[in-house]
Formats: C-alpha cells, structure tokens, sequence
C-alpha cells in the first residue's frame, strides 16, 4: 500500500527520520525528470534535485497539509531550476512569451494526431524528443512535464507557474504544436 | 502512437545512488543544525548554571536576614498559637519572603534545566551514526 506524501510529511514532523527517506525515495524519480526536462544537463540536473529536497527538508514546518504537496514540491522545483539557470547565466525566455491569443490555444487541447510513421521506426526517438524538448521556453517544458509526466492539472500547473489557466494552456498547445514541428523538420530524425 | 504518450514514454531515468545522496545530506545538515543547538543551549547552560550557583548564595542570605526562619521556628515550637492567630502568622511570613530573588532564583534554575535538556537532546543527535 502506498503512503500519502501528507502522511509522510506529518509522520517525519513527528519525530519518524524514515518518512523523509520515503519522501524522497517517491518523489525524486518525477523531480530528477521534471528539472532534466528544463535543464538538460545531467550533472547539474543531479545537483538541482537534491538542492530541492534539501529546501523541501528545510521548509518542511511550513507546509500548509491543506495545500496539494505535488504543486507545493513543483514550486520549489520549478524555483530552483531556474535560479540555478539563472546563475549559470542560462537564459530563461518565460518572460518573452507571447501569451496573446491564447485563448485561440486553450480551445482544442488534446494532441491525438500520430506523428509520421517513418518517425517512430527510429529506435532512439525517445532521446532526440528530449534532445529536441530543449528548444522549447522553460514554461512550455515545465507545462509539458507536469501535464504529461505528473498529470496534473492546468489548474494546479497554473500554481507552480503563478500563471492564469488559459496562459498554462496556451503554453501547452504552443509547446507540443512546436515540437511537432521540430520533429517532423530534424534532420536528425 | 501520439506525441502526448512519446513524450510520456520517455522518462529521464533518475541516476543510481541519487536517493541515497540526498539522504545523506539532509543528514548531514540536520547534525550541523543539531550542533549548532548544542553549542547554543550548552552556552545558555553553562551560564545559568554559574548564575544559578552565585544566586543561591544570595538567596541563602537573604532568606536568613528575611526572618521567615524565626517564624518558622516559633511555628514549631509553638503550635497552638497558630489556631488563634493564623492569619498574623501568615501574613507575617508572606511579608518577610524575598520574593524577587526565589523568582529569579526559580527562573534561572528552569533556564538551566531546559537548555541542559535541549543540549542533551541534540548531543544525541549529533552523535547518532547515520
């Protein structure tokens, strides 16, 4: 049976070290992803995800129980990639997004077109998508992750980013309309 | 196939040992932090305790010029004057207690009792193997 996160957290305020471990155990496979999707550097990718679960550890007294853990833990996460972005002097391009029309992008949301048959006979697809996912905005990768990857809302997306629902959104569609694009055009596929 | 379950498909494996790191640092900094109380309560501890000592010598002197001994003495040996005047008695003894020195007496004994056990308490911590 697995344990609640808001078990753990409040079984570890108790006095139990062991849930901290099963914290982080949970939850770092979909950090480790979630900051190697937006910094695609493997060393500092390592780094980044303990840098979160240290802030985790020390904020731990501040958490609110009423408050979703995945979108307070993808806050720090998201906080911490991008300072650390920032510090290695990585350009973070979320501020020149165009978020006009996004309405235009929130409308029709799911991607069901198949991408081209010739592209998927390639054995080592899953690695150039991530290869090409670093063209996107950090925002449109951080959406991307978190909707896909952690199925989480754009409602709770919108909280990690401190964004409106319809500019999650149009993130999203922008995002994966881009990648679709890179794909079918790579010369490396 | 859509580029929605690709993408769900590929997941960056976390690197091996990760998991482990992230404990042991965490660890690491909760026996600084434990230290750092140690030093701090150890502190508080060693100078109550040193206020604690001087204090009593001037609580002793001062319970011995109050008079509450010689109250206390004419209570035992005379026992049935207390029925009669109990209330004089009493007051008599109240007056003659130096309160603000048993207070700050009373205070710095409960600064070193619980900054002894905070510094105890975080000893253990420290030292406890990972």
């Amino acid at each position: 049976m697995e344990i609640d996160d808001k078990e753990l957290i409040q079984s570890y305020l108790n006095g139990n070290e062991v849930s901290f471990s099963l914290l982080v155990k949970k939850n770092l496979p979909s950090v480790y992803n979630f900051v190697k999707r937006l910094y695609n550097n493997e060393s500092d990718a390592t780094d980044i995800s303990q840098e979160v679960f240290v802030k985790v550890w020390k904020n731990i007294h501040k958490y609110n129980p009423e408050q979703n853990f995945k979108t307070w833990l993808f806050t720090i996460a998201r906080n911490t990639t991008y300072d650390w972005m920032r510090k290695k002097k990585v350009f973070v391009f979320s501020d020149l997004n165009n978020v006009q029309n996004d309405e235009e992008f929130a409308d029709t949301l799911v991607d069901t077109e198949p991408l081209p048959d010739t592209i998927f006979e390639q054995k080592d697809l899953k690695n150039k998508l991530n290869t090409l996912i670093q063209t996107l905005t950090p925002d449109q990768k951080t959406v991307i992750t978190l909707h896909i990857n952690e199925e989480m809302t754009f409602e709770e997306i919108g909280i990690v980013l401190d964004k409106p629902q319809n500019t999650i959104k149009s993130h999203y569609r922008r995002g994966l309309a881009q990648l679709r694009k890179s794909i079918e055009s790579a010369p490396i596929l | 196939m859509n580029l929605e379950s690709i993408l769900k498909s590929s997941h960056h494996n976390t690197p091996e040992g990760l998991d482990v790191a992230i404990i042991s640092r965490v660890q690491i900094l909760i026996k600084r932090k434990a230290q750092r109380k140690m030093f701090g309560f150890g502190v508080i501890s060693a100078i109550s305790f040193v206020g604690l000592i001087t204090w009593s010598k001037n609580l002793w002197a001062s319970l011995q010029t109050s008079g509450v001994y010689d109250y206390m003495s004419v209570l035992a040996s005379n026992t049935s004057d207390l029925s009669l005047f109990w209330k004089e008695i009493l007051f008599s003894i109240l007056e003659s207690i130096p309160f603000i020195t048993i207070s700050t007496f009373l205070i710095l004994l409960v600064i070193f009792i619980m900054s002894s056990l905070k510094a105890v308490e975080n000893i253990g911590v420290k030292f406890k193997p990972i």
